[in-house]
């Protein structure tokens, strides 16, 4: 039964919704719901080798779609936690609404690794975006949170119509919705021009240059956990429809491309790079941080092989663990002391040492400092540019590296070197600690012993 | 597992035993550490008996091969999809920067002794570094060794910007930063030498045996030798060092200047000099011109210094100049005296560094016009102060003296592919910086130490302590012993050299 995650996570999520109208003890929806995500991963664990399909071959699963979806469930498992640790504290109604909404986005991202033709894409990724326009609008009382999310609205709804419009084109020009038919068309020209309208439309769920203006204003007003659910999952979701169309449909015509990839790469690169430099919000610098990443992924995708996809995920793997972590200890510093600016961390390694050290390896691990998990990604993708002869890019990539460290340090300087009149004395769950402690754990152990899909 | 992945991992088990350590006892944290790096010295002792039985058995057949013999090998796959290996063995040059690491950071240790503010920390970053610092001077896979590099330069942000004194945290960010920036270089290089070669492996060896395109080899070695020259403050990529070792810590210093530096001519030699030799033929003139200014300018600069961690910065600058010079001589004696003026320089600078921090921590001065004749109240101190200032000027007896009339010798042998004027004028005008050096050495002490001292404000200070004389006597003892007897060290290094100057002779 390989559906078995999926139903897993959407019966988990009507099972919250009932349970919400139902019962007082809002506690049980968080237990609910961080069940139900452990039950769809252990399914999920049992299928991480296996190919197969079912319905006619509508729904697939192979082992590049487990690793995407391993990374979503466990994402979408620490942005609950986190989600969780903030209502302790701060403001934060209708938890039950919350889970449920993450739970169908996770539902639509899950799908769209496993689909092979335009509809169950396209439809998925509306599944998955959907929510998170709501759940990125949470916190009603904030007027600039309204406006990131009508901004995230506007420009979502656009970019799905240029999609949608793309998609339109490649059924009126083929006759068919199967990928694979598609595919058997290529290369004509109205094909490549559609393909380019699709490539615009999920810029914007991949944040590439010029589609990530969302990002900032969105990544900084909405709740963390909602931030740290987009900046991993909902890049992974937009790179997985792109490896589905331009990687598995284009074949071999995908070199044609190829020329756009570099440049994505660099301009996405650079530009995260150098506007984090002067960023003094720290879910903002994130925003920043994050966009510099996608422009590390286009490395990956200059050659379409399975070792490329491969190392597209382990770099999302990576990922995960060091942006996980930092958004946990963003979390906690926004709970505790309800402020997210840089200079708001200072102090924390004397009051908190084991958190100023979490961030600190994550930070590290983000600006590519071996052995950590960082670091063997990118190692992965620069991998990927060498052996397509791009020693150029290798070292545009390097030196963003170096130029990222120096923004990093910064965060690490508040942390370590400034002193700070904060307490940061709060209590943190259980649950919420181990999360964090296996997150930072994962960064360091995960750069040394590589788990590959 | 051999007894160098423990040199390698003692320090690092050391560190998160310091860290276990509860904060407050400062006593039992720098004892932990001390008898960490006790540990190191001892397992290092071993690992040279050991290899000097088993290279002194080889020596007559290592010169005569290309491809250079590694001794106490160990061999792990990590990474299998890029044929990845945990690769760590010896030869000559490796145990002789080994054997260098190992006297500092013991003494780096003793000269720390008064640190209070967060010793924990401290102790355990410095464990860390020196741990990085081991790991790179026994790899021999390349991914490794960048791996070791990057965990050797870390630590030197924190180490600096929060226990350094003056512009810590400008200096800190700008030492970070450009040695980072010299790293990125080498992966490139990494990769182009990775995938060039056929091979697709990472392991030194293999790589060494490959001949690779001129076409390559033109832009490859410039990128590696900038990317070790960066570390080895080659002009004019040295502005980080000045303000780099003048506000770091004593032992960070020490440490910086003495062993991390060194990996700088290491990785010239190891990495770029041994793949890239049609490359090093190239390329000879261009960078040895720059290390020529290396050594004036960072004597020169000397002079006009007024602190006297900055005056020391800048010898070191001018001293690691001398290092990469020989590199760019390519030819046997010039090599060996690279290795000599790592060895040898790395103990003078530790020593330095040392008593500077000693001589600080009592005048709470650095500005040299503001101290005076306080060897009258400070004799050990001085007295080690001048062997040290003397070893960097090259007066023989001690290991300067015989690195320095190496790199000179070789300088003026010339070699078969560098026109022999260009290289002796360049080498007679950086012989001239001895003259140099003299100048700021005695200018600079004679200051410090000698002529009329101001009573109320130094008389009431102490001469060195146990640990203090302690760290001061086995620098100057290896200084000067070095000096005087360098034929263990001059035969250990001359084997490993051999292949790299066969592979040029090709």
């Amino acid at each position: 039964m390989i559906m078995a995650p999926e139903i897993a996570i959407s019966g988990t999520a009507f099972l919250i919704l009932l349970n919400d109208v139902f019962t007082k003890n809002k506690m049980t929806n968080y237990i609910l719901a961080i069940l139900g995500l452990a039950i769809a991963f252990t399914f999920a664990c049992g299928f991480s080798s296996t190919q197969a399909s079912m319905f006619g071959g509508r729904f697939i699963i192979d082992s590049a779609a487990m690793g995407f979806k391993f990374i979503f469930i466990t994402t979408a498992f620490a942005a609950i936690v986190f989600a969780n640790y903030q209502s302790t504290k701060t403001q934060f109604k209708y938890l039950g609404e919350f889970y449920t909404l993450l739970l169908f986005s996770l539902t639509g991202m899950m799908f769209l690794v496993s689909s092979t033709d335009l509809i169950t894409l396209v439809i998925s990724l509306e599944l998955s975006t959907l929510p998170l326009f709501l759940l990125s609008a949470w916190q009603k009382h904030k007027m600039e949170s309204m406006e990131a999310a009508v901004k995230y609205v506007l420009l979502g709804a656009f970019s799905s119509a240029i999609l949608l419009f793309g998609v339109a084109l490649l059924y009126g020009l083929t006759g068919s919705m199967e990928l694979q038919t598609i595919s058997a068309e290529l290369p004509r020209m109205p094909l490549y021009f559609s393909l380019a309208m699709i490539f615009a439309g999920i810029g914007f769920k991949i944040t590439t240059f010029p589609f990530h203006q969302w990002s900032p204003d969105v990544y900084e007003n909405a709740p963390t956990s909602i931030t740290s659910f987009l900046s991993i999952a909902s890049k992974a979701a937009g790179v997985a429809f792109f490896i589905k169309i331009f990687f598995d449909m284009m074949g071999s015509f995908h070199q044609d491309f190829q020329t756009l990839y570099l440049i994505a790469a660099v301009v996405t690169m650079s530009f995260g790079n150098l506007v984090a430099i002067g960023q003094k919000n720290i879910k903002r610098f994130m925003a920043y941080s994050s966009i510099a990443h996608a422009g590390f992924i286009f490395m990956g995708l200059l050659i379409n092989s399975p070792e490329s996809k491969s190392a597209i995920i382990y770099f999302f793997i990576a990922y995960l663990v060091s942006n996980l972590t930092i958004f946990g200890v963003i979390s906690f510093v926004e709970t505790e002391t309800g402020k997210t600016q840089i200079k708001d961390y200072a102090g924390l390694s004397q009051k908190r040492p084991l958190y100023a050290l979490a961030m600190l390896i994550a930070l590290f691990s983000l600006a590519g400092i071996p052995p950590l998990s960082g670091f063997l990604g990118k190692f992965y993708l620069m991998n990927i540019a060498a052996k397509a002869g791009f020693y150029w890019l290798v070292g545009v990539a390097a030196i963003n590296s170096t130029i990222s460290l120096y923004y990093y340090l910064q965060i690490i300087r508040q942390m370590y070197v400034v002193d700070g009149e904060e307490n940061f004395s709060g209590k943190t769950p259980l649950l919420f600690n181990l999360v964090v402690i296996a997150l930072t754990l994962g960064t360091v152990l995960l750069g040394i012993f590589p788990i590959k899909f | 597992m051999g007894i160098l992945s423990w040199i390698v991992l003692v320090p690092f088990i050391t560190a998160i035993a310091v860290i276990l350590l509860p904060n407050k006892s400062e006593h039992l944290i720098k004892w932990v550490s001390l008898i960490g790096s006790g540990i190191v010295v001892i397992l290092t002792t071993i690992m040279t008996c050991q290899f000097w039985t088993l290279y002194s058995a080889d020596l007559e057949a290592i010169k005569s091969t290309t491809s250079t013999k590694l001794y106490l090998v160990e061999r792990f796959t990590w990474l299998k999809d890029f044929n990845i290996d945990y690769y760590v063995g010896v030869d000559g040059i490796s145990v002789a920067m080994i054997i260098l690491t190992a006297i500092i950071i013991f003494c780096g240790v003793l000269a720390s002794w008064n640190v209070t503010n967060r010793a924990k920390e401290f102790f355990a970053l410095l464990l860390i570094l020196v741990a990085g610092v081991f790991g790179v001077f026994v790899s021999f896979d390349l991914f490794v060794f960048f791996v070791f590099y990057e965990i050797a330069v870390l630590p030197m942000y924190l180490l600096i910007a929060v226990w350094g004194t003056g512009k810590k945290e400008y200096s800190a960010m700008k030492l970070t930063i450009m040695l980072m920036a010299g790293s990125a270089l080498l992966l490139i290089g990494l990769f182009a030498v990775y995938f060039e070669s056929g091979l697709q492996t990472f392991d030194l060896i293999k790589l060494g045996s490959v001949d690779y395109d001129s076409a390559l080899q033109v832009w490859v070695f410039p990128v590696f030798f900038l990317g070790f020259g960066v570390l080895g403050a080659l002009f004019p990529f040295h502005t980080w060092s000045p303000d780099g070792h003048a506000s770091a810590p004593t032992a960070v210093s020490m440490l910086h200047a003495g062993v991390l530096m060194k990996l700088g001519g290491y990785g010239a030699i190891r990495v770029a000099v041994y793949l890239m030799p049609e490359g090093a033929k190239d390329w000879a003139i261009f960078f040895m011109v720059l290390t020529t200014i290396n050594v004036i300018y960072g004597a020169l600069a000397a002079i006009k210094q007024k602190d006297l961690k900055y005056f020391t910065a800048y010898s070191s600058v001018s001293h690691c100049g001398f290092v990469l010079f020989a590199v760019c001589c390519l030819n046997l004696l010039a090599f060996k005296g690279a290795v000599l003026q790592m060895f040898g320089h790395g103990v003078m600078t530790g020593l330095f560094f040392a008593l500077i921090g000693m001589v600080y921590g009592r005048t709470k001065t650095r500005t040299l016009s503001e101290m005076g004749g306080i060897a009258k109240v400070m004799p050990w101190l001085a007295t080690c102060f001048y062997i040290a200032g003397l070893a960097s000027l090259g007066l023989p007896g001690m290991t300067g003296f015989v690195a320095e009339s190496h790199i000179f010798l070789g300088g003026f042998f010339t070699n078969p592919w560098i026109d022999p004027t260009v290289m002796r004028t360049l080498t007679v005008i950086a012989t001239m910086s001895i003259v140099v050096t003299a100048v700021y050495v005695l200018r600079g002490l004679g200051q410090v130490f000698l002529g009329q001292m101001d009573v109320a404000k130094y008389g009431k200070l102490t001469d060195a302590t146990l640990s203090e004389k302690l760290a001061t006597g086995i620098l100057v003892f290896t200084i000067i012993s070095v000096g005087v007897f360098p034929n263990y060290l001059i035969t250990m290094i001359e084997g490993p050299l051999m292949p790299i100057i066969n592979k040029l002779g090709h």
